[in-house]
């Protein structure tokens, strides 16, 4: 999802993925089924059948780590911040952050035609011999919608915002 | 939005390799399909045998230790190997779909989930070649009569292990799609009732699957490792065994079900041509379901002398479950009631699953009378009651959902004559088949025998030939999903005209990733389901 800050000095493009699951809905999901597998699991073992709840921890590591995996991947995020001189890319999860500096008149907008038909245009930002992918977790018509804004912003033929 | 697509397919390959690395979902549906599609007919040859050889009184074709290992592999491969693929197939397909996704969460672990499988059931079906044969024991595998199977006994374990495992992964992965990949907007109460229905399912899953690792590996502990937890001699107990196996075998029968009901609450609306009635009751009776399925197993074990008091608890919850079953079945007719009702072969199968399930719940309520189970405890009768909620409730559910959607998976029509004869004949025969059991168990024929007083000829035969027109007649089912996949005529992409759900503005048949953007919210916030 995009979003545009309407602040004319400075624009900033916030860009993230999709995330139909909130973090307290993601604690009480877990919870709940925890204590559903783990309960019965627990019970089994005072009653001596403690392979039960071995099986239980596995699983639910397992279960846990697979929502972990997908609760990281929605917490990627891209900000896109172009100024008078400078195009500023930050990406990541939070914990792995990538910052990447281009000057803005000599950033180039590029889209990457896709290897197979049903796969996605890609986008990066490209200035002296280094290029960054913007746009990664959009869908494609979210990222025909910032492929839009940023060569408006951009490059030489940047024209909105700035003298 | 995270598109799934963006990050796996770097390639699409075709041919035998697609099939063995593929990781999208439409892909990995149509092999569970058609696993348990095969997997059906290795079940149902097993069980002709059975019928063959319950024909006639007395031995004829199979020696009766060959008789238990056919009804052992009947219970296992239609249990593990049709019924739950046949569910997790029809969930691949269709929740990526109905929830606005591109794909499953994830999708590699999603590729191992089905990959697996044939494995699980090569090594168990490879039993029967071994010194000593196939397990006998039943599906319940019982200890200590499981214990006496010979070298198959390590491998069937095995094999039980890789099904979970299985099964395990493809419910997280259902959850984990579920939960984090609908479309925005896609509140939980605006899914669709098949994808509710899925994720209590999976929690069901999830819940029960260590259980039953845990049990067969104790067993398998107590053959080879010296351990004594069901073994008397050494203090254990062979009932707790019992105990342990019903705590994952009765959630199993709702594992079996609750994807069905999804299904019959997605048919019945779109020939009904109205909402769905009731949907938010639905839902919630579906969660009621899943919670009393934890708190009934000891209901398979009345004659095992528990205390009174332990009898009446099991008794009263397990008709608790008629309740929100019955809200459902009154749920399906009030949607039927005053619609503009058209007969296709999914809405067939959905009424005769109504009808049909119906007869098995009743069943159900009458096995949970703890004085009347005394009686009916390990006779036909109980056959009766589990292949009717199991056969004419989840497999005629699956073949519904086959018909309802193969126009869209396709993008044919299929051939409606012959679908109906498929129906029609199968409808048939399934009674014939499930119903004499009942008189059968309530004369007192036990089942897993292979003999028979005479007096029970006539009606074994009545039974027999049933079985085996039942057997034939899915021979058109195939036909006719061949024929259907081959050609005909083209299905557009709403393939009914009262179909509800994001599925069917897709094209048909939809392209190989369903969204790769999200769906216009007008659509989710339109869809219907919440008119009651």
């Amino acid at each position: 999802m995009l979003a545009v800050n309407p602040d004319t000095a400075m624009h900033r493009i916030v860009i993230v993925p999709n995330r139909s699951l909130s973090v307290t809905g993601w604690w009480l999901f877990y919870a709940s089924i925890v204590a559903a597998t783990l309960t019965p699991g627990i019970w089994l073992t005072l009653n001596g059948f403690w392979p039960v709840l071995a099986y239980a921890i596995l699983e639910m590591l397992l279960l846990g780590l697979c929502l972990y995996l997908c609760w990281r991947q929605g917490r990627y995020g891209e900000v896109i911040t172009v100024s008078s001189s400078q195009v500023l890319v930050d990406k990541g999860n939070g914990h792995h952050m990538e910052h990447r500096e281009f000057s803005r008149y000599w950033a180039q907008l590029v889209a990457h035609e896709p290897c197979a038909r049903l796969h996605p245009r890609r986008l990066y930002i490209r200035s002296h011999g280094e290029e960054c992918e913007v746009g990664r977790c959009l869908t494609g018509a979210e990222r025909a919608t910032l492929e839009q804004r940023l060569a408006q912003l951009i490059g030489p033929l940047g024209k909105t915002g700035f003298n | 939005m995270y598109n799934t697509a963006d990050a796996h397919h770097p390639e699409h390959p075709s041919g035998i390799w697609r099939w063995i690395t593929t990781t999208n979902h439409k892909d990995i549906g149509t092999l569970y399909l058609c696993f348990s599609l095969l997997m059906f007919f290795v079940g149902g040859a097993f069980a002709m045998l059975i019928r063959a050889e319950l024909f006639k009184p007395g031995m004829q074709l199979m020696d009766p230790l060959f008789f238990n290992e056919m009804a052992t592999l009947h219970g296992l491969v239609m249990i593990f190997g049709a019924i739950m693929p046949a569910f997790v197939g029809l969930a691949n397909w269709m929740i990526p779909m109905m929830v606005g996704a591109p794909d499953m969460a994830l999708p590699r672990m999603n590729n191992w989930s089905f990959w697996i499988l044939p494995f699980a059931f090569i090594l168990l079906l490879s039993t029967l070649f071994m010194p000593g044969g196939a397990p006998a024991g039943g599906w319940t595998m019982y200890a200590p009569l499981m214990l006496q199977t010979g070298t198959a006994f390590p491998f069937t374990i095995f094999a039980i292990h890789l099904m979970g495992i299985s099964s395990v992964m493809g419910a997280i992965n259902i959850i984990a799609t579920i939960l984090n990949l609908r479309a925005p907007g896609m509140t939980l109460m605006k899914m669709p009732l098949f994808v509710w229905c899925w994720l209590i399912t999976a929690y069901l899953l999830i819940a029960v699957m260590p259980v039953l690792a845990g049990a067969v590996t104790m067993e398998l502990m107590d053959k080879y490792f010296g351990t004594s937890f069901f073994n008397a001699a050494g203090g254990g107990d062979p009932l707790l065994f019992q105990h342990v196996f019903w705590f994952f075998g009765h959630p199993e029968v709702y594992i079996m079900v609750l994807p069905a009901f999804g299904i019959i609450s997605e048919i019945i609306p779109t020939f009904s041509r109205k909402p769905l009635f009731g949907y938010t009751s639905m839902v919630y009776a579906v969660a009621s379901i899943a919670f009393l399925s934890f708190i009934v197993w000891a209901h398979h074990m009345f004659t095992v002398g528990m205390p009174l008091s332990a009898d009446l608890f099991f008794m009263f919850t397990t008709m608790l479950i008629a309740v929100p079953t019955g809200v459902k079945v009154f749920n399906w007719v009030a949607t039927m009631w005053r619609g503009a009702l058209s007969f296709e072969t999914p809405m067939l199968f959905a009424i005769a699953f109504v009808f049909l399930f119906t007869i098995g719940g009743f069943s159900g309520v009458m096995l949970a009378l703890v004085p009347a189970d005394w009686q009916y405890h390990d006779t036909y009768f109980v056959v009766a009651h589990f292949h009717y909620v199991l056969v004419t409730g989840s497999a005629f559910a699956i073949m519904g959902a086959v018909y309802y959607w193969l126009p869209k998976w396709t993008g044919h029509m299929y051939n409606e004559t012959l679908a109906k004869w498929h129906f029609w004949l199968s409808v048939i025969s399934v009674n014939v088949l499930y119903f004499p059991m009942h008189f059968l168990g309530l004369a007192g024929m036990n089942r897993r025998l292979p003999d028979y007083p005479v007096q029970f000829t006539d009606l074994n035969q009545i039974v027999s030939v049933g079985g085996f027109v039942f057997g034939v007649s899915q021979l058109l089912f195939v036909a006719c999903i061949i024929l259907c996949v081959r050609g005909g005529k083209k299905a557009e992409a709403k393939v009914w005209e009262g179909a509800l759900g994001l599925e069917w503005t897709l094209p048909s048949p939809p392209p190989y990733h369903s969204f790769t953007e999200p769906p216009a919210a007008n659509l989710i916030w339109a869809h219907p389901y919440q008119n009651d």
